[in-house]
């Protein structure tokens, strides 16, 4: 049963009074809420997500919710927390869906350690894995954004959960998070894909999310071999350039992404050196979305 | 054992077990690392360090008196 298939209200009624459970690929959510932004964000980004039985393996219990005392009358806050723990100061309430969303991020990178987890987003085309790991601001999100409105099965924007058991990539969709100048880049590169009010002023500038593609939830179960690694590079004003990396570097860089590496040890180096052997490494500068999608698209030609 | 060493054509990068830290090393470094460990005789490195470099024997001598010093300092090796 998906989440649109609920009865009226159901949504609401279950974030608010107990929990919505769903499933995003290899994890299992269990979320609980009153605050009326993400009741609608829930319903608006996550509406085709499998409903779960609360009986099921959650993975998750995350709760957001409305700062209280005086302070809800003259600036609002949310918080969010992950098994009663609350890992962040709150936010102003605006910025709930957002907190949300980061949220779940920080859950997944600090739980899911059956993993090797990679900042990183990663999109498959024809059995082929495409790993771009970036810092924020490296354009790993736009491209991601743009070649899932081009085909490309999303897994995930923000991070690459590579399986210490099998060396295969499992997904995790959920919307594409986009910032400042990339929300209107996308909006015009893909005029049909669905994105919601845009959050201004956060930690990280004014944030939109993509609804994340039919396609990526159909396929939510499917993990991917990874075949191609990209690290690429947002600058002004320059030419497109696809350099090969060694695989040396290469290791030594995703090293620098992998968020539970040094909680792996070992295995986690293990694991990143047998996704090197398996894949070709290239840095990727670019400044034009459509001449750095053509050379991205060559690279499974 | 107290590091894990891949290698891919002229790079190598070695992993400490005990600190975590990972290292980008030459190919040959990495192998030079690897015989270290497993308590190869001096003179046989000085001799592979020979051939490999082209250099002669004092140069050699103190070329892996340099590689002993950063291994231990990065406690790759005893």
């Amino acid at each position: 049963v998906l989440l649109s298939q609920l009865p009226a209200n159901k949504i609401s009624e279950y974030l608010s009074t107990q929990e919505l459970c769903f499933k995003t690929g290899s994890i299992n959510i269990a979320v609980k809420s009153n605050i009326p932004a993400i009741i609608k964000h829930i319903t608006d980004f996550y509406s085709h997500y499998d409903c779960l039985e609360k009986s099921d393996f959650i993975d998750l219990h995350v709760e957001v919710y409305s700062v209280g005392g005086y302070r809800k009358f003259y600036k609002p806050q949310v918080t969010f927390s992950f098994d009663g723990y609350e890992p962040f100061i709150p936010l102003p309430l605006k910025q709930a869906p957002a907190m949300f969303e980061w949220g779940l991020n920080w859950c997944i990178a600090n739980v899911a350690h059956q993993y090797l987890i990679i900042h990183s987003a990663i999109i498959e085309k024809d059995g082929y894995g495409l790993v771009m790991p970036g810092t924020p601001g490296s354009g790993k999100s736009t491209l991601c954004a743009a070649l899932v409105n081009k085909g490309w099965r999303l897994l995930s924007d923000e991070m690459a959960l590579l399986s210490l058991k099998d060396g295969l990539i499992y997904p995790a969709p959920r919307p594409v998070s986009l910032k400042n100048k990339s929300i209107q880049i996308i909006k015009e590169f893909a005029p049909n894909a669905v994105f919601g009010d845009v959050i201004a002023d956060t930690l990280k500038g004014d944030i939109a999310h993509m609804v994340a593609p039919v396609s990526a939830l159909k396929g939510q179960s499917v993990p991917v071999k990874p075949a191609f690694l990209v690290f690429p590079h947002y600058e002004d004003n320059i030419e497109k350039k696809l350099i090969k990396l060694s695989k040396a570097r290469a290791l030594m860089t995703l090293a620098e992404h992998a968020f539970n590496f040094n909680v792996l040890g070992e295995e986690g180096f293990d694991s990143m050196a047998n996704m090197i052997e398996q894949v070709e490494c290239y840095d990727f500068s670019y400044s034009d979305l459509t001449t750095a999608l053509d050379g991205i698209e060559t690279l499974i030609q | 054992v107290l590091f894990k060493v891949y290698f891919w054509q002229d790079e190598s990068v070695i992993y400490n077990i005990k600190s975590g830290d990972i290292h980008l090393l030459s190919s040959f470094d990495g192998k030079v690392l690897d015989l270290m460990s497993s308590n190869t005789k001096q003179e046989v490195l000085i001799k592979k360090i020979i051939e490999a470099y082209q250099i002669d024997y004092q140069d050699a001598e103190d070329y892996l008196g340099k590689l002993y010093d950063i291994y231990r300092k990065l406690s790759l090796i005893d």
